[in-house]
Parts: C-alpha cells; structure tokens; sequence
C-alpha cells in the first residue's frame, strides 16, 4: 500500500475513515470535541508511528483500535480530573431517545460499548468485529449479547 | 432497541463541519515536519554509523566470532526521530540485552529497553511512565529484510507477565504503539507501551511471534504462572526474560491495572466452537443454513411455565397481591395494573404468541415466544439473557 504521509493518501484516508472514527469515539466519549481530538490523535499516531497494512481492513482495524486507546485515555484523564464527562458532553441532559440511548452505550463496560457500535451501527457481523478488533468470534458475540442485555436494562430502567 | 434506532440516535450526533479539512491540514502540515526532520536526522546518522563500521573492523582483527552487528536502540530511536528516546537509550535508566533467539528463518535479538516519562518528543502524554523497547529481525539465510519484503504486523511483540494472563497484559491492553523500519537488510521493531516497570516483581517477558492477539493456540500458563509458547505452535517465535528492577514494582498498580482489563482469565483448553454457540441449521433450496449464536454464559437455561403451572402461579399470586392491597402496602393502582398483566400473561400463553417464566424471586419474565435455537439464561449478576441476533 502507499504509506501514509502524502497529501494524496491523507486526504483518503481522513475523507475516508472520519465519520465511522468520530462516531465510534461517541461510545466513549461524550463530547463530540473530545471526539474529535481522539480521531485526530489517532491520525497523528498513524503518521508518527508508520506501521506498514497488508491491506484497507487492516489499515481500517488499526484506526479503530487506535482510535478506541485514545477515546478511553481522554475519558480516564477527564474521569481523574473529576471531570464529570457527561456534563460537559450533552449539556441538556439526554431528554431525546437518541440521546438516551447514546447516554446508555457511554455508560457500558469499554469492552461491550464498542462491539455494540460496530455491530448496530456499521453493520458488521460478529466474525468481521473479531477481525477488526482482534478477539475471537465467541467473545464478540459473548460481548454483544452481554452488553445488549445491558443496555436493554438500561434503557428499561430509565424509562420507568 | 434496533438497528435502526441506534443508527438515528449517533447520526443526531454533529461534529465540526471543517473537521475533515482541519485534520487533513493538520496532518500535511506535520508530515513536512516530519519528512524534514527525517532528512536532517539521515546526514547525522550517516557519520554516526560510519563510525561503527570503522570499530568493528578493528574488532575483526582481533577475534574471528565477531557479533552481528545491530543498530543500537539509541540509533533505532534517532532513526524515528526520538532524541529524547535516543538520549534515555544511553542513559543510566537503560537495560541492555542483547540476547538472540534463532527460529524458524529469523534471527530475533531483543537490544534493550527503556522506561520513563515524557521520552516521546512526538506523542507526550504527560501523565503516564511508557516503556520503549527495541529488537532486531534478520534472516538466517542473509536475505535482506526491507520496509517492501517485510510485514511489520505479521509478527507480534508483546510484554508478558508471569501470573497474569496473556490477555490481560499485552500490547492491547497496553496501549502500545509499535514502529518498524529497516536498515542494512535487518528490521527493527520499536515498540511503545505503558510501563511495565509495575510488574518488576514478577517475572516479566518480551515474547516475539508470529501472529496476532495472544490466545491458547500460542501460549500455555502453567499452574506457577509460567508463560511459554505453546508445544503445538509452529509460528516462528523467541521469549525473552526482562531483568527489570524489582524495587521498581507496584504491585498495587499492576494489580489494578490487571483487574481494569476485565480479561485476567486464562485456560489452556482450547474450546470446541460447539461448545460456545448454538448452532441451529435449516434445510433451504440451495443448501443448508447454519446460525450460530453466542451461548449467554454464567447461568442455568431459563425454562418457560407450561399453560398449568402459570395458571396456578396466577392464582397464588392473585392471593398475594389482594393480601398486600388488604394490609395496605400496594396501592390500587399497582394491585389492578399487576393482575392485568397476570391476565394478559396467562391469556398469550393460552393463545401461544406469549412465553412465560417464574423466577426464583417469585417473579414473572415474559417475552414473545423464541425462535428454535434461541434461548434464555439468568446470568450470575441476575440480569436474563437470550443468545438471539
């Protein structure tokens, strides 16, 4: 593949991977600028680090994975801070069911928040998570079940 | 919850409308920064290793079984444009290895290492102590390996602690970032990750191999805690023991750490697939259709009251439900809202469109009737959970 670093393959692979990047980081992080610092960072480490892809999935799982490490390290540091995230993040508290819901995938453990987003939102099946995050097909699917259940009874919860 | 109200809820969501242009401006701009300082590292580096070659000639002279000789990781981290890393490298807080390992059509020498803060001039993050380690690929047969010929991510290079499972610590739950590059047919990998110094009580070990996540195909624990590549595994592979400072452990730190992962469990059986899924196959015009669906774990299945047992379920609870009413600790509204869903309960397990369960606490789990395959399970934390898509 052509390494990344010349304006030609910046431009594609920023057009390319920005919005799936900036909504993932979203089952981390509340703020859609937290958001956006994590994808960048992401980007500077592709840039800085140079790791070579054997083709577009793997270069795509590297930005996911890397883009998840930074989401969860601005969510601890915010979290050390006492920095109360969802404050910040959605000011007027989630009234609308959109907002409910995303408040709800924020608050899941980090290891289901992302296997429920690639799965409801991307579309991907259980094998293609496992591929792109690097864990076998049974723990996908252990993570998908568990965190839907999860949020179901979040959801639940709430609305009663 | 479906699908489709989960992709409406994150495309409410708005980001910057430059953002993209921001970021690709952003990134252009520090590629030139980096090509820049690329070129002016290269000069330096070519008098450097001009140097080298000169003393091991000389070296030569003298003894017949002279080394290999490598970059060192003070080079390798100049060569990434890390004069920070590059000093730490040479300074007192640095841990030469040198030792190789021989597999498969590789030579893999582990350099050394370097723990500290704030030695990344191009990723600081100024709150965690990083470890930075660098080893050293070269095939036996003398072909040269080359950034073209040599896939960095092939291989994995990874700490691991004895005690913890490979899952739990490794370069994933790590946070590392790993480089490669290659220099006079040999490949240096660099890799980054949270320090490890916190471990230094155990036995702590830089394993090389081919592959990917750690998993029992690779790696075995033994009961004392032991790490050691799996009999089975033929991927080319090296474990090196680390001499860390055990002075420099926090056992408090790794402990949390460890437990933070939520993966510190480990078993050298490798599981029948069977065993994880529910596999349901049906018969279709072109063939067979197998579904698999992940097994809920932790709990017994939870099995549905037949028309009868509901019935009489209905009746008791009838009972309870007037008695609190009698004595006052139900309001009306709550005794008439939970006899109409008994009612409504008992009248779809009649009609069969409902599924119903008595709980151990003596509650009621309704759902629509499953599917063939698809079944539900109290877990241990007492939430129910069903294995369909």
């Amino acid at each position: 593949m052509v390494p990344f670093g010349t304006d030609e393959t910046i431009r594609r692979i920023v057009a390319a991977y920005s919005d799936m990047l900036l909504r993932l980081a979203c089952t981390r992080l509340g703020s859609t600028a937290d958001a956006e610092d994590a994808v960048q960072e992401a980007f500077l480490r592709l840039l800085t680090a140079r790791p070579v892809f054997r083709d577009q999935e793997h270069e795509k799982a590297w930005l996911i994975r890397t883009t998840l490490q930074r989401a969860g390290d601005i969510r601890r540091r915010a979290e050390q801070r006492n920095i109360p995230l969802e404050d910040v993040a959605e000011p007027a508290a989630p009234e609308s069911p959109g907002g409910e819901l995303r408040a709800a995938v924020r608050a899941l453990p980090e290891m289901y928040g992302a296997v429920i987003h690639l799965h409801y939102y991307e579309g991907y099946t259980i094998k293609e998570i496992g591929k792109l995050l690097g864990l076998p097909a049974a723990t996908v699917g252990t993570r998908l079940a568990r965190g839907r259940e999860r949020l179901r009874q979040m959801l639940r919860e709430d609305v009663v | 919850m479906n699908r489709e109200d989960y992709r409406k809820a994150f495309d409410e969501l708005s980001f910057s409308a430059d953002f993209q242009e921001r970021t690709a401006d952003l990134l252009q701009q520090r590629a030139r920064e980096l090509e820049k300082e690329r070129t002016e590292m290269t000069f330096n580096k070519t008098k450097r290793i001009a140097v080298l070659i000169a003393a091991c000639i000389a070296l030569l002279a003298v003894s017949v079984s002279a080394a290999y000789m490598w970059l060192t990781p003070a080079q390798v981290a100049e060569e990434h444009n890390q004069p920070l890393l590059a000093e730490a490298f040479q300074g007192p807080d640095a841990i030469a290895i040198n030792e190789t390992v021989e597999s498969g059509d590789f030579s893999i020498t582990l350099l050394g290492l370097v723990s500290g803060k704030n030695l990344d001039v191009l990723n600081q993050d100024l709150e965690k102590d990083h470890t930075y380690s660098v080893l050293a690929l070269r095939r036996l047969d003398g072909t040269a390996l080359t950034n073209e010929n040599h896939s960095l991510t092939q291989y994995t290079m990874t700490p691991l602690v004895a005690g913890c499972s490979p899952a739990a610590v490794n370069i994933w739950t790590l946070e590392a970032g790993c480089s490669g590059m290659a220099k006079d047919g040999v490949y240096y990998y660099l890799l980054d990750t949270r320090s490890i110094e916190m471990f230094a009580d155990r036995t702590v070990y830089m394993a090389f191999y081919e592959g990917f996540v750690p998993n029992n195909s690779i790696f075995t624990v033994a009961e004392d805690g032991t790490i050691a590549f799996a009999e089975d595994f033929a991927g080319v592979q090296a474990l090196f023991t680390l001499p860390l400072d055990p002075a420099k452990a926090d056992r408090a730190a790794a402990d949390a750490f460890v437990e933070s992962t939520g993966m510190n469990g480990w078993t050298n059986e490798r599981s029948d697939p069977e065993e994880e899924w529910d596999i349901e196959r049906r018969e279709t015009e072109d063939g067979e259709e197998i579904t698999l669906r992940p097994k809920p774990e932790g709990g017994e299945a939870l099995e549905f009251a037949t028309e009868e047992e509901l019935a009489a379920y209905a009746e008791a609870e009838r009972a309870n439900l007037q008695a609190d009413l009698d004595r006052g600790t139900i309001s009306r509204e709550t005794y008439d809202k939970s006899i109409r869903d008994l009612e409504e309960a008992l009248q779809g397990v009649r009609d069969g469109t409902l599924a119903a369960a008595i709980l151990e606490d003596g509650g009621l789990f309704t759902t629509t009737v499953p599917t063939e395959g698809v079944r539900f399970e109290v877990t241990q934390d007492g939430v129910i959970a069903s294995n369909d898509g």
